[in-house]
């Protein structure tokens, strides 16, 4: 996957560059908005990444042009900009998603996959797998080495958002949102206090650990290595 | 200001002086114009039932009562021979001529005219009429008197607009230097608290109505200005206090593993607890930002329909690992459903952060119980628990901003989730009471029109 990455802040550009080619993209990073632009209107990208205070030509203009040339790559704006208006400004230039500065890698990297998969139209698969942990979507059924496990319907969804993640690592806040839409973190750990829930279902009787904490960022579900 | 106001006034009475007076002139003109007109009317009923044999004596005796110096009558005829006079030596020539001539090219039966003469100062109103076929009859009468009396008017007027004038002047000019030394006085205290005397007021009574109101808003405007810097400078110290705590822990953990050589599993900590302080220090920000939008009402509200109990419930939902663990006795007193249109986003943080509070402020074994009723086109929302209470020092200020009681700080937060909730509360048109008793429990309730 080639991925375009338009940010002037060297160090911030430097770390969001490293963690997607970690995670197996190919970026090209322009430091101002016209070198930008410039890539976008050239070369064939499956996504950018663009923020929207640019030198020389600012994010909403790079997008308008982008647009206006009629390539709808998906693109996701990055931005120190959090008001509500700011937001639908840039939805509104027709960009996909918006995430504001500043934001945890492992978030920006789940928005960047679900951008190119809504691109893709990879249909929805009715079951998720893992290893020996089996959900099923029609029937709401969890199975872990054939045995069938009773989830409350919280657990379930978040262990469905863990599984459709799987490998990756989701924050609190992440959760939060797309699980339990909530826009916000509560001061308690809510969040954790249900992965030690879902822990005690999936992991405690089976050999083998699925859920892992990353301390200070999130959870991730992945076979123990 | 004054002589704005002096000559404001001395035109507008000149103005009112002069449309009176041509009044009057026109009004005596008038009257004087009807009795010449009346008396040629007379003489030519006379002529046209007698002849001139009838107006001749007629007129001769008319003649003999007036004063040749101020009346004068003639009748000629065409040809300019003159049938009667009296005694014109007072008056001059007049020319017959001209008048006749015009009045024969205009068709007019009669024609009065104001006539000067070179031999008075005074002018005559006069009437040249035609009484029969060939006579014509002229009456003069000397405007002496008129202007007489218009020139007793004109003086008269004159010095009652001239005295007015000084007098209002004088009026005008106290008046405005008294307004003047008010409007200075609120100008100097102006300039007072624009160079830093905030405390400075503007004296209220003994002034004019206006002058008092524009001190009292003035007043009160600095107050508010006073008591928002106020606040300003105390949320600015607790942010201050609040930022540097985090920023601390960060530089000192950062600082303890560069001195040393550490294991990789010391780094790793300290990323991870720099990750943790960072993610405090963004929500306190953006709590603030929301706090202050929601307070100045910018983004509005994104008002939609939906299911409040469902709301509450999940909220509950939640939370209750946390309230198992911590062996809280939940309760909930809610109704099959209560439908309401608002904003569910910032109603969803209200709920959340005022059950929160009452769970983390309840010991273990006590209880929580949140209700919500729909009555009287009120919704009404209460949190209670049996938790450590509010004193009644800290209870007037608990929505303030980075407020926190001395006995919350060893709980987690900043002390800006009731400024939120008291603010996004405000937002939605509610409102938001707390009742406490110390070691007792606290009782929040919730009140939103709908």
């Amino acid at each position: 996957m080639r991925l375009l990455l338009v940010e002037d802040d060297v160090k911030i550009a430097q770390f969001v560059v490293n963690g997607l080619r970690e995670a197996g993209f190919a970026v090209d990073h322009a430091a101002n908005g016209e070198d930008g632009l410039h890539l976008a209107l050239t070369e064939p990208y499956d996504i950018a990444v663009v923020d929207l205070m640019l030198p020389k030509v600012d994010g909403l203009t790079l997008i308008e042009e982008v647009r206006r040339n009629n390539i709808d790559t998906p693109v996701l704006i990055l931005s120190a900009k959090r008001s509500v208006d700011d937001r639908v400004k840039g939805l509104k230039t027709g960009s996909d998603d918006y995430l504001v500065k500043p934001f945890a890698f492992s978030e920006l990297l789940a928005r960047v996959q679900a951008l190119i998969r809504r691109s893709t139209r990879i249909t929805a698969p009715s079951e998720l797998k893992i290893a020996d942990l089996t959900l099923d979507l029609n029937t709401r059924k969890v199975f872990r080495a054939g045995e069938e496990i009773l989830l409350q319907p919280l657990e379930f969804s978040l262990l469905e958002y863990l599984m459709r993640n799987a490998g990756r690592v989701v924050s609190k806040t992440m959760i939060m949102e797309h699980v339990w839409d909530y826009n916000f973190s509560p001061q308690t750990n809510v969040v954790e206090a249900r992965i030690c829930y879902l822990r005690d279902k999936i992991d405690k009787n089976f050999a083998g650990k699925l859920i892992h904490t990353v301390r200070g960022v999130g959870y991730v579900l992945k076979e123990d290595s | 200001m004054t002589i704005l106001y002096a000559v404001a006034f001395t035109v507008l009475s000149t103005i009112g002086f002069l449309i009176f007076y041509y009044r009057i002139y026109d009004v005596t003109m008038g009257r004087l114009d009807n009795e010449l007109l009346d008396k040629s009317q007379r003489y030519a009923a006379l002529a046209k039932e007698s002849g001139l044999k009838g107006v001749l004596p007629q007129l001769a005796d008319e003649a003999k009562s007036e004063d040749p110096q101020e009346d004068f009558y003639r009748l000629f005829n065409f040809k300019g021979d003159i049938l009667f006079t009296t005694d014109m030596s007072f008056w001059g020539a007049i020319d017959k001529k001209d008048i006749l001539l015009k009045m024969q090219n205009e068709g007019l039966a009669y024609f009065i005219q104001s006539q000067a003469f070179e031999k008075r100062d005074d002018k005559a109103r006069m009437i040249t009429a035609i009484i029969d076929p060939d006579s014509v009859l002229q009456i003069g009468e000397s405007l002496e008197e008129v202007d007489e009396y218009l020139d007793i008017f004109l003086k008269l007027f004159s010095i009652l607009v001239i005295s007015l004038i000084i007098v209002s002047a004088i009026i005008g000019w106290l008046l405005a230097r008294r307004a003047t030394i008010d409007m200075q006085e609120v100008t100097e205290t102006a300039e007072e608290i624009s160079s830093g005397s905030y405390d400075r007021r503007v004296q209220v009574k003994g002034r004019y109505k206006e002058i008092e109101r524009l001190s009292a808003t003035f007043n009160s405007m600095l107050d508010r200005i006073q008591s928002l810097l106020h606040s300003m400078k105390e949320i600015n110290d607790n942010i201050a206090h609040d930022l540097r705590s985090p920023l601390a822990r960060i530089r000192g953990i950062a600082e303890m593993n560069l001195l040393k050589e550490k294991s990789i599993e010391d780094y790793k900590d300290m990323a991870a607890s720099t990750i943790e302080e960072c993610d405090t220090l963004i929500g306190m920000i953006n709590a603030m930002l929301d706090i202050t939008e929601a307070e100045a009402g910018v983004n509005g509200v994104e008002a939609e329909e939906f299911e409040l109990v469902t709301l509450i419930r999940e909220a509950c939902e939640l939370f209750r690992p946390i309230t198992e663990e911590k062996k809280i006795n939940l309760k909930t007193d809610l109704p099959e459903s209560i439908t309401f249109k608002s904003d569910r986003k910032k109603m969803q943080r209200i709920v959340m952060n005022l059950l929160e509070n009452a769970i983390k402020y309840t010991p273990a074994d006590g209880t929580v119980a949140v209700s919500a009723a729909a009555q009287n086109g009120e919704v009404r929302i209460d949190f209670e628990d049996t938790g450590m209470g509010i004193s009644e020092t800290d209870l007037p200020h608990i929505f303030e901003r980075f407020y926190r009681c001395d006995r919350s700080r060893s709980q987690s937060g900043v002390g800006l989730g009731l400024s939120l909730v008291k603010a996004y509360t405000e937002s939605l048109n509610g409102t938001i009471q707390v009742e406490s008793t110390l070691n007792q429990g606290s009782r929040f309730a919730l009140r939103f029109l709908c």
